[in-house]
């Protein structure tokens, strides 16, 4: 599908970004100019509080963006798909208490509860990847779990049973495989949410005050007056720039999707 | 399963949620680095003599087993008191309970309206997906979806309060406004919302209208020949409506959650707003609170679905 691939192409030009950053910043025209000053030569697209270039700082952004929404997708997709198998395959006394803490989380707030723990913890990346992580992997272990709810009752792994197959050599050779499709798209899904998660993170302030992000530009903007003085380059760019990855991950998940036909299966309705 | 059953089984269900929340609430700060202490009192930790500190340690039962505090924190919780906001000088209940009303004011008609419609989206894009207009708005409200919700609400200032000088921008409306100056105030931070909320709810009705529009009653209804409109009121939109409803209860927390963080952009006095504040003191019991009351929130509508889900879906009560 067509979106699929412009999903792909403005992905892989995010991360592209994010890797050559200090070579791209290099090769365009970045002077430190007046606060607020408008785009033009020097300035491609203006200045921000403090006088510094814009799309310098969209460049940078991307790294902050890329890495936290990839490395806390990751995590949680780890933990959430690690939770899904075991509960779902074993049943019993695990699947009652992990069923109901993925229960549990799916009912709190999650925005609330994030604030509250990235308040507590020391502003930084790695914080904010494990306060995202901690809180979206039951996403993950939901749809795991029904998968492998359903694998387990199926005819194949009855018959591995049969054979005399023991539990690890069936999840790790039957099960896991036949839930990656499942995970990837699920984890590219989880990566649009943490980029947006991570944005709103460091809109509120509680982002790391040593990267400027995405999110940071915006807070900035609201903050000291970008907005209210007009001054639409401060904000419009860095806000395309956070829609634009998140859509292009939820277009590549989708186009998984389609492929597989799975719609119900990822839980992309949630 | 009687009736009595069904309530008693989500009762139980409800007060173990509420249960693992207080217990999350009171694990979270002393999990943390740190003397608990401090984060009860703030700043003024460096104001306050150490003697006075112990004697405050043993007030809030910190010296004691975990137990006895957690029994301690309990006795207070139902008495309303969730602690002392530093920030405010006020007890933290009173500071939450005055700014809430602000809060549910955008909250509430953007949640209605986002749900209206976006069920009639998500079931117009869901039914029959083929043609090429259903298809640019289904991608249309997928880049919605993507939009952070804060940033659109900065567009919408730019334009509508500063380019076109129409709306104001921002604040809530004095108290001896008349009805347009209060409207004008109400409209930029509902749009914003209810933007958002149908978004959310169009892509999940859109889901949810695919996997009916399979199933054979549909079939059945559409070879009597009904019309369209009445086809698509009657038997489409009843079968999805319960899960609509247990979506609706969550999305109320979604919408929630959103208006914390337009109400900043907006600068509407409500939760949000003090949560940004609570967050530049790092004023703690504020913003536990703030958690603790917006989960409630989130509970007592998944409470209130269950019960209109019932009563929309005689499935659920033909069991009985």
């Amino acid at each position: 599908m067509r979106l699929e691939l412009l999903g792909i192409a403005i992905i892989s030009f995010f991360i592209f970004t994010a890797i050559f950053a200090p070579v791209i910043v290099g090769l365009i025209p970045h002077d430190k100019s007046e606060p607020y000053s408008p785009p033009s030569k020097n300035n491609l697209l203006g200045t921000n509080d403090i006088g510094e270039d814009v799309l310098v700082e969209l460049i940078y952004g991307s790294r902050v963006s890329m890495f936290v929404g990839l490395t806390s997708a990751f995590v949680s997709t780890i933990i959430g798909s690690f939770v899904g198998i075991i509960s779902g395959y074993y049943r019993g006394f695990l699947d009652d208490f992990f069923g109901g803490l993925i229960d549990l989380f799916l009912v709190l707030p999650a925005l609330p509860l994030m604030i509250l723990l990235a308040a507590y913890l020391e502003p930084s990346v790695w914080n904010i990847i494990l306060v995202i992580a901690l809180l979206w992997w039951p996403n993950t272990a939901r749809v795991v779990r029904a998968k492998v709810l359903e694998l387990r009752e199926s005819q194949f792994v009855e018959g591995l049973r049969c054979l005399g197959a023991n539990d690890l050599y069936i999840i790790t050779r039957h099960i896991i495989p036949n839930v990656s499709d499942l995970l990837f798209a699920n984890f590219t899904l989880s990566v649009a949410r943490a980029i947006l998660l991570e944005a709103s993170l460091s809109f509120i302030g509680l982002g790391d005050p040593t990267y400027e992000s995405w999110g940071s530009m915006l807070h900035y903007s609201m903050k000291r007056g970008g907005l209210l003085n007009g001054a639409w380059w401060s904000f419009v760019p860095a806000g395309i720039c956070v829609s634009l990855a998140t859509m292009s991950f939820m277009l590549f998940a989708m186009g998984l999707e389609d492929r597989k036909k799975r719609t119900k299966a990822i839980g992309l309705e949630v | 399963m009687s009736l009595f059953q069904y309530f008693f089984r989500k009762f139980a269900r409800y007060s173990l949620v509420i249960f693992a929340i207080i217990l999350l609430n009171f694990c979270i700060p002393r999990l943390m680095p740190g003397d608990p202490i401090t984060y009860i009192l703030g700043e003024d930790i460096y104001y306050v003599a150490p003697e006075q500190i112990e004697e405050l340690k043993k007030e809030y039962g910190l010296d004691r087993p975990l137990l006895e505090q957690f029994k301690l924190y309990m006795a207070r919780l139902v008495r309303g008191d969730f602690g002392y906001s530093f920030s405010f000088g006020r007890p933290v209940i009173y500071v939450v309970l005055e700014k809430l009303p602000m809060t549910l004011l955008i909250t509430i008609p953007s949640t209605f309206m986002g749900i209206v419609i976006g069920a009639y989206l998500g079931i117009f894009t869901g039914w029959r997906s083929e043609s090429v207009f259903k298809r640019l708005l289904t991608n249309f409200i997928l880049l919605v979806y993507s939009i952070p919700s804060y940033w659109l609400g900065m567009i919408a200032l730019l334009i509508f309060s500063l380019k076109l000088k129409l709306l104001p921008l921002g604040g809530a409306p004095p108290l001896d406004s008349d009805l347009t100056t209060f409207i004008s105030h109400l409209i930029l931070p509902i749009a914003t919302l209810t933007i958002f909320t149908t978004a959310y709810n169009a892509v999940i009705m859109r889901g949810v209208t695919k996997g009916i529009s399979e199933e054979y009653f549909v079939m059945t209804a559409l070879s009597k020949g009904l019309t369209k409109i009445h086809f698509l009121n009657r038997h489409l939109l009843k079968p999805s409506l319960p899960p609509l409803i247990a979506i609706s209860a969550i999305e109320f927390g979604f919408a929630f959650s959103g208006a914390l963080i337009v109400e900043i952009v907006f600068s509407w006095p409500g939760v949000g707003l003090m949560m940004l504040e609570a967050i530049i003191a790092r004023d703690y019991p504020l913003l536990q609170a703030l958690f603790t009351i917006s989960a409630l929130i989130v509970v007592l509508a998944n409470a209130i679905a269950d019960i209109l889900c019932i009563l929309v879906d005689p499935r659920l009560r033909s069991d009985f």
